[in-house]
């Protein structure tokens, strides 16, 4: 998938505050299309993962309720500057995408 | 030859009938009004009496004002004092889905550009750099005979250029306009208010603002001026001021998940009051968007952005 991805982690104190903006379509397939009246399929993401020095920090479960372009902002603990912080999703279909940044 | 001349007399008598029923059909159209508020046009963002339209302008005048208010934030009965400025603020943050529209839109516009070069000259009337230009829009082309509105200079170019129909109010229409809007982000609007051709639109707009239409007989002033419901909740929001307000458009709407133009926004709203809206690019929504650009003179653009 090349969708566009932004990561950003900014230390402030000992707490790593990330943001993370996706860019996905996310039906929810129960939407109709207005020209054809069929439903459009659901495609959405399902399995998001943040790691920080590769080892998993934040594993979520995703549904048909989160928002298109989804944002997702979290707050670390124990991270210092140079650590890499790394994102990863999975969709209904198998796309995947992932994006990474190094703290500064 | 006999046939031309059956059409022309045809034509003749149409122009006599509408001669005839000028008056009638004048009369017919009944319109009420809303109380007209004074607004000098050159001062821009200060030209209104402040107090009529929510008393406001001190809290989102400046970046400063914004910053030194910036607790107003989260506040229900304050938040909108802010004139939802306060969106505007992360500028330096690129994370809101405005910046992925805007990396597409991009994408689009080089991706025209290096097939035709021709495309982006048209669109800086003979100009390559596109910097700043954006900011000077609406304004008349003498050229054209017409007044040139961002997304109509995008509809023109794609057509005259590309060969491409890109109708105001289209994706392709929207995130074009996106990119050429945002290559003049923080230079402040400069509508010319001494052309004769935009002063005579900005009258027409402004008599517009204040012409009610449809079920609920709304004009825009029944919700966007302090004698109607600005500062009061409606549909759970606080309406905006109409100063300053087109300085973010085409703007990601975050329930629409979409990008919209400041005619598109006019449609929805016109349907939202449970009026017939008009397409974009439509002459009237052309008159309304000069009143609301010249009401934002000053102000710097602030495009993209999200609401």
């Amino acid at each position: 998938m090349a969708e566009p991805m932004k990561v950003r982690a900014k230390l402030a104190g000992d707490v790593l505050d990330v943001k993370i903006l996706i860019s996905h379509t996310m039906e929810t397939g129960q939407r109709k299309d207005a020209k054809s009246g069929q439903v459009v399929p659901a495609h959405f993401i399902q399995n998001v993962t943040v790691d920080l020095n590769g080892k998993t920090a934040v594993a979520a479960q995703w549904g048909a309720a989160i928002s298109k372009d989804p944002f997702l902002g979290l707050k670390l603990k124990g991270a210092k500057a140079g650590d890499t912080v790394t994102v990863n999703w999975e969709d209904n279909k198998g796309g995947k995408g992932s994006g990474a940044t190094t703290i500064t | 030859m006999a046939e031309k001349h059956f059409s022309l007399s045809a034509l003749a008598l149409v122009a006599l009938v509408v001669t005839a029923n000028g008056q009638a059909a004048d009369a017919e159209a009944y319109r009420e009004f809303y109380p007209h508020v004074a607004i000098d046009p050159a001062r821009g963002v200060a030209g209104g009496a402040d107090a009529e339209f929510g008393a406001t302008l001190q809290y989102w005048q400046d970046e400063q004002a914004l910053e030194q208010n910036k607790g107003f934030i989260g506040q229900v009965d304050q938040e909108w004092k802010l004139n939802w400025k306060f969106m505007d603020l992360d500028r330096s943050d690129d994370m809101h889905p405005g910046y992925l529209a805007l990396e597409k839109a991009e994408k689009l516009f080089k991706f025209w550009v290096k097939r035709e070069p021709e495309f982006r000259a048209c669109l800086g009337e003979g100009k390559t750099d596109l910097t700043g230009l954006a900011a000077g829009y609406p304004k008349y082309d003498p050229k054209l005979k017409k007044i040139m509105t961002v997304e109509s200079r995008v509809e023109h170019c794609a057509q005259t250029a590309l060969w491409e129909n890109f109708r105001q109010g289209t994706p392709e229409n929207n995130l074009i306009s996106l990119y050429f809007k945002s290559l003049s982000a923080t230079a402040p609007i400069k509508v010319d208010t001494n052309s004769p051709e935009i002063m005579a639109s900005y009258k027409r707009g402004e008599k517009l603002f204040y012409t009610k239409v449809g079920q609920y007989n709304f004009s825009c002033a029944s919700c966007h001026t302090s004698s109607g419901l600005l500062g009061q909740r409606f549909r759970g929001q606080v309406p905006t001021s109409p100063f300053a307000d087109a300085a973010h458009f085409p703007t990601y709407r975050m329930n629409l998940g979409d990008i919209e133009s400041l005619q598109q926004r006019f449609m929805r709203c016109n349907l939202q009051a449970r009026t017939k809206g008009l397409p974009p690019g439509n002459p009237d929504y052309t008159d309304l968007e000069v009143f609301y650009t010249v009401l934002s003179n000053g102000y710097p653009v602030s495009v993209p952005s999200a609401r």
